[in-house]
């Protein structure tokens, strides 16, 4: 499987802690991939590394086969970034600004970029800092579009933006990925939305990469389990793990992690009657797979 | 081309710092030798000489003053954006410093020229006072390079240091502290090394601890 990214061992310190600790990734080309995390799980430390923008401590980035340290400006030029907070010189008019952006890109399409523009109803002669926070969120997907980079990474790009202007957002990147086959790396908060687009999830938490799979794998491998047990279930002897345990009368609902479905019959020998296997969205397999690291962090502490 | 583009968004973001500065310079030889006629004119003894020289220091901070104005100003876009944009962009650090420095630069070569234009006029037009010996050319040589050097001083120090301008005063309080250090022999050893690097004939401080010879009397 081509790698349109990988990283290694990736670490970078902020103070005293480590922002991200010991991060490995692997993006495939053409994939769009998810990655997840709580606020302040390193993902936007992460995606800074990966772009240079800040250097690691330890570990290796390569972008599109080459090591991201001595990316040659030709392969920058085909990669697209929109950062969490646009900082583009806002003083500039948004035709300006397109003509400033355009000088780095010898591919940039002006066409397309004014087709955007209007579709994206940005105006022209209205100062970038002047613009909505959605026109502004979706002036930074134009300039990280308009020179058809085949690699995007968008950091958290519909924060703050309102439903409607999400959509539109997410249908532009859906529609600039069915075109281009480009490879998408996106982070963000509204899980929902991800699990329309991407087919791979990374979950991050406290700087530490905790599950990397195709997203259906990974909604595959987490389930919720509405069981009857007849005697003390020893949880270690289980064929998975158990993340959450909670009881209903004589039934409890399991979440687990781990799942495959030839086990259902095997948890007789456990004293474990399955009755359903329900399968979960993407928002409760990632809320599933956190609440119990931060259980076990508690129950550590 | 690139470098074309980042003169461009200099000259449209900061015409107005360019513009204030270039009257500036021009002005400074203007005003320098008629401050400096007048206060020969109403004194023959030291005070007129002290009022003229004191005149000519003022005249000199606004050189300095517009020069480091123009290097704190070079980096404000990328500050404002926390950097982020301008290090995405598909250019080498290495890269956007050396066309951020050069746009920069090619800009404060305007107040330069003016200065010199109005200098050498100045100089031509009006007879200069006795004690002038080095009127257009050393004057010149003397604000292009400290301009040059507060310039790229101001450039560097914005890049590094979120507060450039309070930096600057550290710098200039260190400067003074290894001044009286020296002056007053404590570390011998270190003194000599300081005094060496600090005001030695190959320090780039040079132009600014070096006398001007305009106000030599």
């Amino acid at each position: 499987m081509p790698l349109a990214l990988r990283t290694r061992g990736l670490c970078r310190r902020m103070g005293r802690h480590f922002a991200v600790r010991d991060v490995s990734l692997s993006v495939p080309a053409g994939a769009v991939y998810g990655l997840l995390g709580p606020n302040g799980a390193g993902k936007t430390t992460t995606l800074r590394l990966l772009l240079d923008l800040v250097h690691p401590d330890a570990g290796e980035v390569e972008i599109l086969g080459v090591d991201a340290r001595r990316l040659p400006a030709e392969a920058r030029r085909r990669v697209g970034y929109v950062p969490e907070r646009p900082g583009m010189p806002d003083w500039m008019p948004v035709d300006r600004l397109l003509r400033h952006h355009s000088a780095f890109y010898p591919s940039w399409n002006a066409a397309y970029a004014e087709e955007l523009r209007v579709r994206m109803g940005i105006p022209s002669d209205r100062a970038a800092r002047h613009l909505s926070k959605g026109q502004a969120g979706k002036l930074a997907l134009l300039l990280a579009l308009a020179h058809r980079p085949g690699l995007l990474i968008l950091d958290e790009p519909t924060d703050g933006l309102d439903p409607v202007a999400r959509r539109d957002f997410t249908e532009l990147l859906m529609e600039y990925v069915a075109d281009t086959h480009a490879t998408v790396l996106v982070s963000s908060h509204i899980i929902h939305e991800l699990e329309r687009m991407a087919d791979w999830i990374g979950v991050m938490d406290e700087g530490a990469m905790v599950a990397e799979m195709p997203l259906e794998a990974f909604r595959g491998h987490i389930k919720r389990l509405r069981v009857v047990p007849s005697a003390e279930v020893d949880a270690a002897a289980l064929p998975f793990s158990l993340l959450s345990r909670v009881r209903r009368g004589r039934e409890e609902l399991w979440s687990v992690r781990g799942w495959e479905p030839e086990m259902g019959p095997a948890l007789g020998g456990h004293a474990v009657q399955v009755r359903e296997v329900v399968d979960l969205d993407l928002e409760e397999c990632y809320v599933e797979l956190l609440r119990n690291r931060t259980e076990a962090r508690d129950a550590a502490a | 081309m690139l470098l074309r583009e980042f003169v461009r968004v200099d000259w449209e973001r900061r015409r107005g710092v360019l513009l204030l500065t270039s009257a500036a310079f021009a002005l400074v030889p203007v005003i320098a030798l008629a401050l400096l006629a007048s206060g020969r004119r109403r004194a023959d003894g030291i005070n007129g000489v002290v009022l003229s020289q004191n005149a000519g220091v003022l005249l000199m901070g606004v050189v300095c003053l517009g020069a480091l104005a123009w290097g704190a100003g070079t980096w404000a876009d990328e500050r404002r954006g926390s950097w982020i944009y301008g290090l995405s962009l598909p250019l080498s650090r290495v890269h956007l410093f050396g066309l951020r420095y050069a746009a920069g630069l090619a800009w404060l070569a305007i107040p330069l020229l003016l200065l010199g234009v109005s200098a050498a006029m100045v100089a031509a037009a009006a007879p200069l006072p006795a004690g002038v010996y080095a009127y257009p050319g050393a004057f010149f040589r003397w604000a292009a390079l400290t301009s040059w050097f507060l310039y790229t001083l101001m450039f560097v120090l914005s890049a590094r240091f979120e507060r450039p301008w309070a930096s600057l005063l550290l710098t200039v309080f260190a400067v003074v502290m290894v001044g009286i250090l020296v002056n007053f022999g404590v570390f011998p050893m270190l003194s000599g090394l300081v005094e060496a690097v600090v005001f030695g004939t190959a320090s780039p401080l040079r132009p600014l601890t070096d006398g001007l010879p305009l106000f030599s009397f």
